[in-house]
């Protein structure tokens, strides 16, 4: 008797907890753009969403490039009167709803190989100049505007078939430790090609963000990236953050197939990164 | 209790295996990315009839043009499109625009309602994650397509980029020109931030320079000259209505004293002050808080050496201005109302000129001269950390922050055949991205209006 209660009284407090646990980021995925100011109104609201289109048609060529219509230079008007008309303001139209948005059906994709084979000669990436470690708070221009000179550099050295690999030829040293120190490299070289960090954002030591990837044995991912803290990441009332987010999840997507030793899948198959530009100042 | 005992096993027992499934993951840090412009795809907005994608022809001009020049984005060549997107609320085929390139994917559509009103709707797309950032629809007048088309590259940076865009703004400058006689004329004049609607607001009968805006963006203050002597200028943009506000003599609202030069006046963020700088009997300028609804003047610095050129920072508390009374002239913050030491912020050699509070409020950008170049720089506003020059030219003058604090106008003047000619410019806070603003002809003085919401 004693014992049915205490299964009854577990359970339901079990279905509560989950309910809490659960329910407000449930809630959250509908409630997320910023209302931009006057003169809007819902999209959902007229909008009548249909199911996915049945079958993408097999149409493929190229739309003819619309003719660019020369926009004339403006000029100052000549001599005009001292009394300029007011431009109009537009009617304020404060209708603002949140887009309820429920997204209309994916369609399968068909799967799609955007990498090349990797080369077969793998030259040893070069040493990235790192720029001076700074300690100071806020935005740190020099630093940010080396970090542009040094991304445009390398997106001109990367141009090309010769693109630098990163050894995972290094790996063969050591145990355990140093193997992981190797794929450590190997995912960390990847990554940061995708990675469009947030060097220009004020305080961009705090927009860290950690994502986790599933992959499958020819490095694909098994399933879409997730945050690991998503109720940190997405409550944040902080747009550099939302954008950080978006940015960390973009770059485990587009870095993917990775290009990992199939024989240690075992170690690979779940790796959280960890986004985080203060890291490179210790 | 052997039933209790077991259930309590049971759970045991589940727990381990659960964790033993749960793998610990291949942690890796990745401190450095690149700041490559985020591709992104705006086919043309659809609209119904000729006349409604003509104008969506027009609205995604401006808005490529706008997000394109930034360079924060690269747009796409619509003639790799695959995808011919026809309804805006049908889920884009995201594998056709990833692979063309694409991160992002604008489409928009533009109807006219029954009233005659214009309804632009669009939806943001993230063709990587396949999730739609952003859908909004915005109703106008249909002259006001412009306008539209600014609001939506405000959205779209907006969301994109965390900070807040500047594109559903003006700039009023000075267009410099010539009379017929040969004499140089300096009239107020207005553009949209990409240069479209240009107009005059003053004529050639006097010169108006200095211009800067009201918090609201209705109101501008320049300063013009009455008999030799500089006088500062309230103008309404809406009504066209100016008015003296100090002078020695005449009818301005409020006397000062002899010569009564009053100069470069900035409104406080809340829009109920000015600082301006106003030339005392000794001839030295000091700081001076002008409340626009008292309508009353008081003394802000009182000290030998001219202290001129005061701008607010964003929370208005505070000003920094220009000040020769550590000898070389340097910039200086002091608190706005008045009491507390002026802190020197600038340490370098050379001339330290031209201050504006970043609205941002971490930087204040400055012109500084030595040996005879002139250089735009910006350093932190507590004076800490290095300073950093950002562009650097014959001449230098005047910056004015963008709404947002990421970019910067000047003047830049350069040696041509018939003397000095000025032009506007702008530059990226990284240093990067120089580019001329569209003035139709020689140009100076820039000031950017601020967002209006």
């Amino acid at each position: 008797m004693r014992a049915g209660w205490l299964i009854s009284i577990s359970l339901h407090a079990g279905l509560f907890a989950a309910g809490v646990i659960y329910l407000p980021h449930a809630a959250r995925v509908l409630s997320d753009s910023p209302v931009v100011p006057v003169e809007l109104v819902t999209l959902a609201e007229v909008t009548n969403i249909r199911a996915a289109r049945p079958d993408p048609e097999p149409v493929r060529e190229p739309e003819p490039e619309p003719e660019p219509e020369p926009e004339p230079e403006p000029e100052p008007l000549p001599a005009q009167p001292p009394t300029p008309e007011p431009e109009p303001e537009p009617e304020p139209e404060p209708e603002v709803i949140h887009d309820p948005d429920p997204e209309p059906e994916p369609q399968p994709e068909p799967e799609a190989s955007r990498e090349p084979p990797p080369p077969s000669v793998r030259p040893q990436r070069p040493q990235p100049q790192r720029p001076q470690p700074q300690r100071e708070a806020g935005l740190d221009l020099d630093r940010l505007s080396g970090l542009v000179d040094q991304a445009r550099r390398e997106r001109e050295t990367q141009s090309g078939q010769t693109r630098p690999e990163t050894g995972d030829r290094r790996e063969a040293a050591g145990a355990g430790d140093a193997m992981t120190a190797t794929l450590n490299d190997v995912l960390r070289s990847q990554l940061r090609r995708c990675w469009r960090m947030p060097a220009d954002a004020p305080n961009p030591e705090r927009l860290g963000v950690r994502v986790t990837l599933r992959l499958n044995r020819d490095g694909t991912l098994a399933e879409p990236p997730a945050l690991s803290e998503p109720g940190r990441v997405r409550a944040s009332p902080d747009p550099y953050m939302r954008v950080a987010a978006d940015n960390a999840l973009r770059a485990a997507v587009e870095c993917a197939p990775y290009r990992l030793p199939a024989d240690r899948y075992a170690e690979w198959r779940l790796i959280e990164v960890n986004f985080d530009m203060s890291l490179s100042r210790r | 209790m052997p039933f209790f005992r077991r259930l309590a096993l049971a759970f045991l027992a589940l727990s381990f295996s659960a964790a033993a499934a749960a793998q610990e993951p291949l942690r890796v840090d990745v401190a450095e990315g690149h700041l490559d412009p985020l591709p992104i795809a705006i086919p043309d907005f659809t609209g119904v009839d000729v006349e409604t994608r003509a104008t969506g022809a027009d609205i995604t001009r401006v808005i490529a043009a706008n997000l394109s020049g930034t360079a924060l984005f690269v747009q796409i060549d619509p003639a790799a499109y695959i995808e011919r997107i026809e309804d805006i609320d049908l889920r884009p085929r995201f594998q056709d625009w990833r692979i063309i390139g694409a991160t992002a994917l604008l489409v928009g559509r533009v109807t006219v309602q029954s009233d005659g009103r214009l309804l632009v709707a669009f939806r943001l797309w993230d063709a990587r994650l396949d999730e739609q950032l952003l859908g909004l629809q915005l109703i106008t007048t249909p002259e006001n397509w412009r306008r539209v088309a600014h609001r939506v590259s405000d959205a779209v940076y907006q969301r994109l980029t965390g900070e807040r865009g500047y594109f559903d703004t003006r700039i009023v400058y000075v267009a410099e020109g010539r009379d017929a006689d040969g004499t140089p004329t300096r009239r107020l004049a207005i553009m949209d931030q990409d240069g479209a609607n240009p107009s005059f607001l003053t004529d050639r009968s006097y010169m108006a320079l200095l211009p800067n805006f009201s918090p609201s963006a209705q109101q501008v203050t320049y300063v013009s000259y009455i008999e030799g002597s500089a006088t500062t200028y309230l103008y309404d943009l809406e009504t066209g209505r100016q008015e003296a506000l100090f002078s020695s003599g005449g009818r301005s609202a409020v006397r000062v004293e002899s010569g009564g030069q009053s100069l470069s006046a900035r409104f406080s963020p809340d829009g109920d002050r000015l600082a301006v700088s106003i030339a005392g009997r000794s001839g030295g300028h000091d700081i001076h808080m002008f409340d626009l609804r008292t309508r009353t003047l008081h003394r802000l610095t009182s000290h030998p050496a001219d202290d001129v050129e005061p701008s607010f920072s964003p929370d208005g508390r505070q000003i920094v201005f220009t000040s020769s009374r550590g000898g070389a002239t340097q910039l200086y913050v002091m608190p706005s109302g008045g009491g507390g030491e002026a802190q020197r912020i600038s340490f370098g050699e050379g001339r330290y000129t031209s201050p504006v509070w970043s609205p941002r409020g971490d930087l204040i950008a400055f012109v500084k001269q030595l040996r005879g170049r002139f250089m735009l720089g910006v350093v932190r506003a507590d004076g800490s950390g290095e300073e950093r020059i950002l562009f650097e030219s014959y001449f230098v003058d005047t910056p004015a922050w963008s709404p947002n604090g990421r970019v910067l106008l000047f003047t830049r003047g350069e040696m041509a055949a018939q003397g000095m000619r000025s032009e506007i410019w702008s530059i990226d806070l990284t240093g990067h991205n120089l580019r001329r603003a569209p003035t139709g002809g020689p140009a100076s003085d820039p000031a950017w209006s601020p967002l209006i919401d």
